[in-house]
């Protein structure tokens, strides 16, 4: 991957291929994650995606949107380990197929820009109207984030889970911080994030790089302050794993959210190891979770493992009937302790790596999936090849994951009950 | 096979129907890595009786399509599902109102994956036992769907505008439901619905056609199946009998559905396809973002970005929904139904609004092509024989005229019935 460093501290990567009928824009401004802070560029992003100087309502950007041939245009926030990501995102039809060859990408660096650069503000300050709509917006979609009960179970696991009070926040703030921002506080944040993030700007289609360097050349690019970003976040081993539970009316099923750590160092080899052990854990529709806790004993209706590599923890979460939490959480347990001593079969561990050789294939067949995997290779400074990336999960063996099993260490327990 | 060529878009389809009836469908796309595959029968939740042949006709009880769908995995002495797992390709299945789809993607074995698919479709095993666990399993998702606010207020809507009707009973079925189903029944529908002519195998992706069609040719070939007549039955559409409905639910806003309950639709094949992309533009139009209507509402806060609105034509079932969250529900029903109210004069000498949005529309197409999975499943192939490429050339012939007739189809004298989820 050949980066591009057009200023200090703004890297381009331009991925040219003919494989999709898009073309895409992605820009991510990366900073160290701090609690006091996510609110605002949470808030942030709901502002830049309706409005700017020249496009000032989301009346008008929709209809730039759809002047751009239905372009999608996207703001989100995101975070990895320890570092928070606000992101940018255009994706245009592929301007050959819609006979815009020479105006439509152009426009769309354009648009881009217009968004980004020029926001609607005024004496410092975002404009009031915007801001106390796009305040509320954000707020209703806190709060209806709660209703996904999965998800709040896992965010409730979070809090209980790391000791680090950042780590605790999810990536888009708390409802309290986000009521307390002033359009002044937002702007803030706003500047800071234009002069000390690392941005990190993708360009993917059928594209060549000197037309997009010199389409950047219109933006208002300058030097942002070089950060030594520590992406992955380990913590110290608990003696006791912290245990909560909260019970709501009308729900019928129970969830149960384990977490357990695995903090290998980052370039340690054995994540491919633990990429194999996760999928034959609870990760893939082969592991043991799936296949004894869910088909055969018929504890849970849901239950998934997922390990975390940029923090060094890995989740479980299933869904389940109220009387059946205590035995399934052994049943969990037990799963861990069989694989520790070595119990599956090569049937089973090659069928795992198989399917996670055939998912990472298939990421080259999606434009979101190769932007992401570039972001992550500039933020991590780690590049494997999509063959050395095979074999090394190929060359993972039974003795390997029983071993790195005995690493496992349960954490933390929530969980959601329905009121009796 | 047929060779049908997409210049515009660089798409070639290649179709084949075999001797014993199965119909397939090939598009190579020679640059990606991975190879989707899906096989499809036009059954699903809202077969509720046929008739094979002579015999007498067999009533299905709601949610047998997907319990067939789930049993179908289930073999004496294997599972249809690990097996893939073990090829590495990553498989699923679902059932909607009309159709029961089983698919995989690979980017490995696929010749082993393929045969697969077509075995353990076209050979079924049911037995009392393993359905009796089913239902078990099935019961508990019934549940986890009540606990889902969006489904809860989708079905709410469909269950005022087509009161008993299948369409809006859960895919799933009921408790009581799903009870009555026997070995005996899925057997009678595998004979029906999963005989070949019934059924399109279809490829998206990396593969040499020539080399798929002589694997499937080859399989086809070493089964035997009975040529059955099939008579479906369709369940009468009985009119609503009120027009608003609440329900509790633990929602931190509430959440509205309204809905437009069209007459039974009489359109099939490009027409239909054609109505709907029209019916889609109209909806933007009237309800969509860049509309001062939704500005005034979004401004107020009536509305946000979750403010949906679609058009369904299924079979006979055709609809307008709206869906969103807010508190002001009121509000946003009356700005509804002025909107339709005026639906001449927001519509008249807009043209140049209309070319924006068909282009805009033309440009999410083509932007969709980069799926697989949309190629395959994103067109209106089971319901109406057109497939997304087909779809996305349509747009090409859209006028202004024909959102000014499908306006007076759809909108004059419309009714609007409401749905509000709250604590």
């Amino acid at each position: 991957m050949k980066k591009i460093q057009l200023k200090k501290g703004v890297n381009l990567v331009v991925l040219p291929t003919t494989q999709f009928k898009t073309l895409h824009i992605a820009v991510d401004f990366v900073a160290p994650l701090q609690d006091t802070d996510v609110a605002a560029r949470s808030l942030l992003t709901y502002l830049t995606a309706v409005s700017s100087k020249k496009y000032p309502s989301q009346q008008v950007v929709a209809q730039e949107t759809i002047n751009l041939y239905g372009a999608q245009y996207q703001t989100d926030v995101l975070r990895f380990g320890q570092t928070h990501h606000v992101r940018y995102t255009l994706q245009v039809p592929a301007p050959i197929y819609v006979g815009q060859k020479n105006t439509l990408l152009h426009d769309a660096f354009n648009f881009l820009r217009d968004m980004i650069f020029d926001p609607l503000v005024e004496n410092n300050q975002f404009d009031q109207v915007t801001f106390a709509k796009e305040q509320q917006s954000l707020i209703n979609e806190l709060d209806s984030l709660s209703d996904d009960k999965n998800r709040y179970a896992v965010s409730k696991l979070r809090e209980l889970t790391y000791n680090e009070p950042t780590m605790k926040v999810s990536s888009s703030g708390r409802v309290s911080a986000v009521k307390a921002l002033t359009s002044a506080d937002v702007y803030a944040a706003y500047q800071n994030m234009m002069t000390d993030d690392t941005m990190n700007l993708i360009v993917f289609g059928d594209v060549d790089e000197s037309r997009i360097v010199s389409e950047f050349k219109t933006w208002p690019l300058v030097d942002h302050q070089e950060k030594n970003l520590q992406p992955f976040y380990r913590q110290e081993l608990l003696e006791t794993p912290h245990e909560s539970f909260e019970t709501q009316a009308d729900i019928n099923q129970a969830i149960l959210t384990l977490g357990y750590r695995l903090a290998l160092a980052p370039d340690d080899p054995r994540r491919f190891v633990a990429l194999v052990m996760n999928a034959l854990f609870g990760g893939s529709p082969l592991s043991k979770l799936f296949v004894n806790v869910r088909e055969k004993e018929s504890l849970a209706y849901s239950i998934y493992s997922r390990w975390q590599h940029d923090t060094g923890f890995m989740i479980v979460a299933a869904g389940l009937d109220v009387d059946k939490v205590s035995q399934t959480k052994h049943m969990i347990q037990a799963q861990i302790t069989a694989i520790q001593s070595g119990d599956f079969s090569d049937d089973t561990l090659s069928a795992v790596k198989s399917s996670l050789i055939n998912d990472y294939l298939s990421q080259q067949d999606s434009p979101t999936s190769e932007i992401e995997l570039a972001f992550s290779r500039l933020l991590t400074h780690r590049e494997t090849r999509v063959n050395d990336w095979v074999r090394a999960v190929e060359s993972v063996t039974a003795s390997d994951v029983a071993k790195l099993a005995g690493n496992v260490i349960l954490q933390s327990q929530f969980t959601l009950l329905p009121e009796a | 096979m047929i060779e049908k060529q997409y210049p515009n878009l660089k798409e070639t389809v290649l179709t084949e129907t075999l001797n014993n009836g199965l119909k397939v469908v090939l598009i190579p796309k020679a640059d990606y890595h991975k190879t989707f595959a899906v096989m499809t029968t036009p059954f699903g939740a809202l077969d509720t009786r046929f008739q094979m042949n002579d015999e007498l006709p067999i009533d299905i009880p709601a949610g047998t399509a997907h319990f067939l769908e789930h049993k179908l995995f289930e073999k004496e002495h294997s599972d249809a599902f690990t097996r893939f797992g073990e090829l590495g390709a990553d498989a699923n299945a679902f059932t909607n109102a009309y159709q029961t789809s089983y698919l995989f993607s690979t980017t490995q074995n696929l010749k082993q994956a393929l045969e697969h698919l077509l075995d353990f479709v076209q050979q079924p095993y049911f037995s009392d036992k393993t359905i009796a666990k089913e239902q078990g399993i099935i019961g508990q998702e019934i549940q986890m769907y009540e606990d889902d606010s969006n489904w809860a207020v989708y079905m709410g809507l469909l269950q005022l505008m087509y009161p008993n009707a299948p369409l809006a009973e859960d895919i799933a079925g009921t408790k009581a439901s799903i009870a009555k189903i026997t070995p005996a029944l899925l057997y009678n529908i595998h004979r029906a619905f999963y005989q070949p002519k019934q059924m399109t195998i279809q490829l998206v992706g990396r593969f040499d056609p020539k080399t798929i069609l002589a694997i499937i040719q080859e399989n086809q070939n070493k089964k035997h199946f009975d040529d059955v007549a099939v008579q479906r039955f369709e369940a009468p559409i009985t009119p609503p009998n009120k027009q608003v409905a609440f329900k509790k639910f633990d929602v931190s806003r509430p959440k509205i559905a309204l809905g437009i309950r069209l007459p039974e639709n009489n359109l099939t094949g490009q027409e239909a396809t054609k109505f709907m992309l029209v019916a889609d533009i109209l909806a933007d139009m009237l309800f969509g973002e860049q509309t001062d209507w939704y500005q005034n509402l979004y401004n107020k806060g009536i509305i946000d970005t979750e403010f949906e609105t679609s058009f369904d034509l299924l079979r006979s079932y055709q609809f307008v929904s709206f869906f969103s969250e807010t508190t002001e529900y009121d509000k946003l029903a009356d700005a509804i139904a002025q909107q339709i109210a005026n639906y001449r004069t927001v519509l008249a000498g807009k043209m140049s609004d209309f070319e924006s949005l068909r282009r805009a529309t033309l440009g999410e197409g083509i932007q969709r092509l980069n799926s697989l999975e949309s190629i395959a499943l994103r067109g209106d192939d089971v319901l109406f024989g057109t497939n997304l490429f087909d779809k996305i050339m349509l747009l090409q012939e859209l006028t202004y005229n024909d959102i000014l007739d499908s306006a007076e189809k759809i909108y004059q004298n419309a009714q609007l019935q409401r749905f509000v989820l709250q604590k």
